[in-house]
């Protein structure tokens, strides 16, 4: 049986802090070397950033809990909120070509979780919230 | 998280510790407190600093505010890996860079 680790904390942003600094550990202790480490960290403060902002929509009475845990050669983190479901396909990829005068404020997270991660899932649904599982290659990351 | 300064005319402004979604809001407010004094030139010291999105889209706005008055935004002392996920979302084709800030002073003071 794996072992799974978890921080729970409410939907306020000042909480972010106390996320990334867990996860950092956490994935330090799983073997990623330090600019890993980093991009796990900034991935998860940007799911943690959308379950608090959109998924809650500003509330700061609702849950946010991050479990992590190794997968063979992928450490796994898993972001589940249970506010207004979450449909990432809904929100169109920042234009990276554009000027940045010109692009639109929105994408960017979702954007930096993928190119951040190995892998990226979203899974959610009405009544159950929203659960984004993110991997990180242990050994050879894709970047 | 933050502590301003003057050098010939730019506002500096040294930024310190996480900029996530939870002090963005904090620094927005000191960069356009910085732009309603008129300053041309506003240089954002990142030397200690770490961001999520929501830093970048602070110094994307910042960046619109001060081309809008024909100012100028420059970053300097970033991280590699700041530099790195700045990189990755295109805003170091546009944004000012500046590497090596004791040279900066330097020329500054001449």
């Amino acid at each position: 049986m794996r072992d799974e680790f978890e921080i729970c904390v409410s939907s306020q942003l000042e909480n972010l802090a106390r996320i990334a600094e867990y996860i950092s550990e956490r994935a330090a202790l799983a073997g990623l070397n330090e600019h890993q480490v980093f991009e796990v960290q900034m991935a998860i403060d940007e799911a943690c950033t959308n379950s608090m902002k959109h998924a809650y929509e500003g509330r700061e009475d609702g849950e946010v809990s991050v479990c992590c845990y190794v997968e063979d050669d992928d450490f796994v983190v898993r972001v589940t909120d249970s506010g207004k479901p979450f449909d990432p396909t809904a929100i169109p990829p920042p234009d990276l070509s554009s000027p940045l005068e010109d692009r639109q404020e929105g994408g960017l997270g979702l954007f930096l979780m993928r190119e951040l991660m190995d892998s990226v899932e979203f899974h959610a649904g009405p009544g159950v919230g929203n659960q984004v599982i993110m991997r990180k290659r242990r050994k050879a990351s894709k970047r | 998280m933050s502590k301003c300064a003057e050098i010939r005319g730019a506002g500096v402004l040294k930024v310190e510790g996480r900029i996530d979604a939870s002090a963005a809001p904090g620094l927005e407010e000191e960069l356009c407190a910085l732009h309603e004094t008129n300053t041309h030139t506003i240089i954002l010291d990142l030397a200690g600093a770490s961001y999520s999105s929501s830093g970048l889209r602070v110094l994307l706005f910042a960046h619109r505010r001060q081309q809008s008055r024909g100012g100028e935004l420059l970053l300097r002392d970033l991280s590699p890996r700041i530099l790195g996920s700045m990189c990755l979302c295109g805003f170091d084709r546009v944004l000012t860079l500046i590497p090596d800030s004791a040279r900066q002073e330097a020329q500054a003071s001449q």
